[in-house]
């Protein structure tokens, strides 16, 4: 696998595409700093790098750049059929496979090492301290990492058993959009208040205010279930990243389960197919 | 005998189809064999099987006699190569380029040799041109030189000449010539071009519907081809009918012309023919060739 591994890292850094998705992340880092730091420039607004440090591990904008490399880089092998190549000379599916995803998580952490390359010349002294302390800053990054590799397994597994690089890429896409779609629409109704306050005015012109239940936030069961839900894909745990929704704990076994599980089922699909 | 390939009634499925219907070949070390079939007979799917990009259904094969479910196998595939339908390489890199990534998939601990795989192959003049922008000509001897790149003694070639100009073909023939001669390299050339493979192979596998109906050497097949006499004749509409009449073993090869096959007395047949109203205007004594032994083979059944 060692000499999987040389050949695919010879060729990634032969690669435009992955340059210029790491010049995309760079811009993309300079442009959310500037945006905060123009936030903070409104009277009473105060700002920190917090928010773009959790940028720097993992976000939507990031899984989508790495889809985009994964499915151009894998999906290279299969257009030009190269992965022929490979598995003539006696390399067995396991290793083609793995070497592509341990490639791709390269690339995962690449992006990762361009964003703190800005983050720390470029973010912190604009937007100055942070609020949070070092070891919840430290667990976000590395819950973050962990959420990118599992992005890592979803998307190699995808690009590895679909072997169409137009049909991975629109898949890998759809994807990300409806998982942010749902994780932001779970988190939401999770975070529903269980009362509000209802405002009326009394016979004598006096305003009455009352804390009634809230009508639209769904069931304690339901919202156990959204609960359940939103601990099955990393958007989910994206959004959650960093509140109290969910625990750490809970967030590091999800990952590495889910990582396990798409690596291993695209082990298996990939295993079976017939190739060209 | 020592065979580098064998396989034993391989059978391979998909869904509702079978390509290989229990196909049992032996491939001798040192030889060229080709493998031939019309368009759908196997050929591929046999040699996907064996380059291991996909598995048996049923049946089994062997690679210098490490079955195709022992650990061994890949440590044999190490000594093959192939390009398997269109060569594989990766378009935006150059030939250099190319050699260097199928060198450092190998292990290989230094890129030398890949100056003289490229003059091989004459293709040490591309320079920086990108492999995408190769003729086809020029992708079919890259891959060619991928697949020597390991040093293999076995090349599996999947229909090399196809899409090939002329110059092509014959570069492409006396490179698998020399390589067989020279460095003593088993092939394994499929193709439905019979003329070329005449000019090449020492054994035949003949396949169809996906089992070999007849392995033979090159000088057995010499043996087996029955001595042919061509005419072409004045009178097309007789002279079926006149063939059919004297039971001659024959076949059309266009309106006014037939190959008759057999011990044929030429006087004989003019006399008889002249009778039946169809006069030999030319006539050529010559050996059967291939593609006439592959067709008597299907028995006729070339649309089958």
């Amino acid at each position: 696998m060692v000499r999987l591994l040389r050949s695919n890292i010879l060729r990634l850094i032969k690669s435009k595409s992955f340059y210029i998705v790491l010049a995309i992340q760079a811009v993309t880092m300079v442009f959310l700093t500037i945006n905060a730091k123009l936030a903070t420039l409104s009277p009473g607004a105060m700002g920190s790098p917090d928010m773009i440090f959790k940028y720097t591990a993992c976000s939507v904008e990031t899984a989508v750049l790495l889809a985009a490399v994964c499915c151009l880089y894998i999906g290279a092998d299969y257009s030009g059929g190269t992965i022929r190549n490979k598995l003539i000379i006696g390399h067995t599916r396991a290793e083609v496979y793995l070497a592509n995803l341990v490639t791709v998580i390269t690339v995962a952490l690449s992006i990762d090492v361009v964003s703190m390359l800005i983050f720390y010349p470029v973010t912190m002294p604009l937007l100055g301290e942070f609020w949070l302390k070092p070891e919840e800053l430290a667990s976000i990054f590395f819950l973050g990492v962990l959420i990118l590799l599992v992005y890592s397994s979803i998307f190699t597994a995808l690009a590895m058993t679909v072997r169409n690089t137009p049909a991975t890429l629109i898949i890998s896409f759809a994807l990300m959009f409806v998982m942010a779609l749902l994780a932001t629409y779970l988190v939401s109704e999770i975070n529903a208040p269980a009362t509000w306050v209802e405002t009326s005015v009394d016979e004598f012109g006096e305003i009455i205010t009352t804390t009634v239940p809230n009508p639209y936030r769904k069931s304690e069961g339901v919202l156990a279930f959204f609960k359940v839900l939103v601990n099955l894909f990393p958007s989910g745990h994206l959004t959650v990243l960093g509140s109290d929704l969910m625990s750490k704990w809970q967030i590091a076994v999800s990952s590495f389960v889910l990582f396990g599980g798409f690596t291993a089922a695209g082990l298996v699909i990939f295993n079976r197919q017939n190739l060209k | 005998m020592e065979y580098c390939l064998e396989t034993d009634y391989l059978v391979k499925s998909y869904r509702n189809f079978r390509a290989l219907n229990g196909l049992t070949m032996h491939v001798p070390k040192g030889a060229i064999y080709g493998f031939i079939g019309k368009n759908g007979a196997g050929k591929t799917t046999l040699i996907r099987i064996i380059c291991g990009l996909q598995k048996p259904t049923a049946g089994s094969y062997s690679l210098y006699g490490e079955s195709f479910d022992s650990r061994g196998i890949n440590r044999a595939r190490q000594r093959m190569g192939g390009v398997v339908e269109t060569p594989s390489i990766y378009g935006g890199m150059t030939a250099y380029e190319n050699l260097k990534q199928q060198y450092v998939l190998l292990g290989k601990p230094t890129f030398d040799g890949i100056d003289e795989l490229l003059k091989l192959v004459r293709l040490d003049d591309t320079g920086k041109k990108k492999a995408g922008h190769f003729s086809l000509g020029m992708k079919q001897r890259l891959g060619i030189a991928l697949a020597l790149a390991g040093d293999p003694d076995f090349i599996v070639l999947d229909e090399p000449v196809n899409g090939l100009d002329p110059q092509g073909i014959v570069e492409i023939r006396e490179l698998i010539l020399k390589l067989n001669r020279e460095k003593n390299i088993t092939f394994l050339v499929s193709s439905h071009i019979l003329g070329e493979l005449s000019k090449i192979a020492t054994h035949y596998g003949f396949v169809h519907k996906g089992e070999i109906l007849k392995e033979i050497s090159a000088e057995e097949l010499k043996q087996a081809c029955r001595k042919c006499l061509s005419i072409t004749v004045d009178n097309p509409t007789a002279l079926a009918p006149a063939l059919d009449y004297l039971k001659l073993d024959y076949r059309l090869t266009a309106d006014d012309k037939a190959d008759i096959y057999g011990e044929i007395d030429f006087s004989e047949i003019g006399s008889i023919l002249k009778l039946h109203g169809v006069k030999i205007i030319h006539a050529t004594e010559r050996d059967e060739d291939l593609e006439a032994y592959y067709i008597n083979l299907l028995g006729g059944d070339i649309n089958g």
